[in-house]
């Protein structure tokens, strides 16, 4: 597809922008912990930019939509609306206690809860999770539709430009170039549906088209499902990605305000995306989309279609913005996590912010790179996230929970175990979906037959089936060590 | 009521996160880690 020159000078404006903010922190990291915390400075409008851009990528710009081009409104009511209710548990119950603990990270506060032993398996499942897989696959997504590139010419090159600020600048260049982000991302979005809504029509035109099924907020789930897709909502009551941003607050009425801003934002950010998707499904059954469109790229089929020269180039800007705040964010938790909280924690030798600072750096590349090695193996952007919701659930809710609500002093072992258990069942189950499991075009998702039990499993309950393990392991640890520390 | 809060959500993200940039942009001096 042809952009215009307006478009690419959009585009290159933004790129520009983002690389002199990373040059901009660059010259105010003074210690490690400006680089990681950015020295505890965050306040609540920061806050609320790098709340929104970082946990909302192109896996909701795009994966929302493929869902509801799929299955229609239920994409908002199951699995978007359960988020809000822990959004707001994070922020009026479980930010102030994380901050109490005095952490700069979620393996450290953990080794505030349950000992030293709980920061090596936590450390490990942070690390895998913060891979910024999904999103350097929907910059694979983007270039190869808006200039017909190799999805993974398209990833290395938007990955590259976001490592380069992110090296440069930290956590700091991550909050600023998060606050330009989230501008862009929001804006831009809001356009595209004031023009889809004025120019191919709202609900009120779609639903006379689509089955009734698209509309019903429960869609045609069963209740089990509706529990298993719902239950991964509780990703934010141990993202280290939200965590990360609340030890750097300034203080807890920062972060509380910034939470429900937030909020606020996500639900308007869901309602559009929903949108988008089912208007997709409609243009297809209207004749408007002929071709058989990939489900991922829908949303961009209308916005090719509704926007003019200019804006198009802002709403690419805007994606690629989306993308990048996350990678960013997450690739300096996931090189963190193994520098900071494995291997300065284990060394003999105390390691010096200068040398913490250039491993995390390269750690930095290195959690990038590999994560556009895995980006292309999955099937649908929401199957990745599923998996690596499901590890950081299976090894982290159970240990992470029970330390907030203070159960964590009563036994070391529990939370160790738990995670442990957690983590080693979890990745146990994903390697059997990834080498026995097939895909289901009807489900679409990967499935194991079980002949021994006569069911089918589906990769979404890698997780429901995990996580009683790491609580049977928690219960285990807290009857061995008989209630005492 | 569906395409209403359609504008619902285009007005919230449309003024919502000019307001807050321009919030951010006056508070930018925090970043600066005096209290």
């Amino acid at each position: 597809m042809n952009l215009s020159a307006i478009d690419f000078a959009i585009i290159g404006g933004y790129f520009a922008a983002v690389l002199g903010v990373g040059a901009w922190a660059n010259r105010r990291i003074g210690s490690f912990k400006d680089f990681l915390v950015a020295g505890r400075v965050l306040t609540a409008p920061i806050l609320v930019g790098t709340f929104v851009a970082t946990y909302y990528g192109l896996d909701v710009t795009f994966g929302t939509p493929e869902t509801s081009f799929a299955e229609g409104i239920s994409a908002f009511f199951v699995y978007a609306a359960p988020f809000y209710v822990f959004y707001l548990i994070l922020a009026l119950w479980a930010a102030p206690r994380a901050i109490a603990t005095g952490s700069s990270t979620v393996p450290e506060m953990m080794e505030h809860y349950y000992g030293p032993g709980a920061r090596l398996p936590v450390a490990i499942v942070t690390s895998l999770y913060s891979l910024p897989v999904l999103s350097v696959a929907g910059l694979g997504v983007l270039g190869h539709f808006f200039l017909g590139i190799d999805p993974v010419i398209a990833a290395i090159a938007g990955g590259a430009i976001a490592v380069i600020y992110t090296i440069m600048g930290g956590l700091l260049a991550d909050a600023m170039t998060d606050a330009i982000q989230f501008f862009i991302m929001c804006i831009t979005v809001a356009i595209a549906a004031a023009f889809a809504i004025s120019q191919i029509g709202g609900y009120s035109q779609i639903m006379a088209t689509l089955d009734e099924d698209f509309f019903r907020p429960l869609g045609s789930l069963s209740l089990a499902q509706i529990l298993i897709y719902s239950s991964i909502a509780l990703t934010p009551l141990v993202d280290p990605g939200l965590f990360q941003r609340i030890f750097a607050a300034r203080s807890v009425a920062d972060i509380r305000l910034a939470l429900l801003l937030s909020t606020g934002l996500w639900i308007a950010f869901d309602w559009l995306v929903v949108y988008f998707g089912i208007l997709g499904a409609y243009l297809v059954q209207s004749g408007q989309i002929t071709g058989d469109p990939n489900p991922t790229e829908i949303v961009l089929h209308i916005v090719q279609m509704v926007l003019p020269a200019g804006l198009l180039g802002l709403f690419i800007a805007g994606c690629l913005a989306t993308a990048m705040s996350t990678i960013d964010s997450y690739a300096i938790i996931a090189s963190s996590a193994i520098v900071y909280d494995a291997m300065q924690r284990f060394s003999k030798k105390k390691l010096s912010d200068r040398v913490l600072l250039l491993y995390t750096r390269i750690g930095i590349f290195l959690a990038v790179a590999f994560s556009i090695f895995v980006a292309f193996r999955f099937d649908r952007i929401r199957d990745a996230w599923i998996v690596m919701a499901s590890l950081l659930m299976a090894a982290l809710l159970v240990p992470m929970v029970a330390g907030l609500a203070g159960l964590g002093r009563r036994s070391r072992r529990a939370g160790v175990w738990s995670c442990w258990a957690g983590l080693v069942s979890a990745m146990a189950l994903i390697f059997l979906f990834e080498i026995w499991g097939d895909y289901s075009e009807g489900l679409a998702t990967r499935t194991v037959e079980v002949a021994a039990l006569g069911t089918t499993l589906i990769r979404e309950q890698i997780g429901l089936i995990a996580l009683p393990v790491s609580i049977v392991a928690y219960v285990a640890g807290l009857l061995l060590d008989g209630g005492k520390k | 009521m569906m395409d209403a809060l359609v504008w619902a959500a285009i007005a919230i993200l449309g003024v919502g996160a000019p307001v807050l940039f321009l919030w951010f942009v006056v508070r930018l001096r925090d970043l600066s880690g005096k209290q």
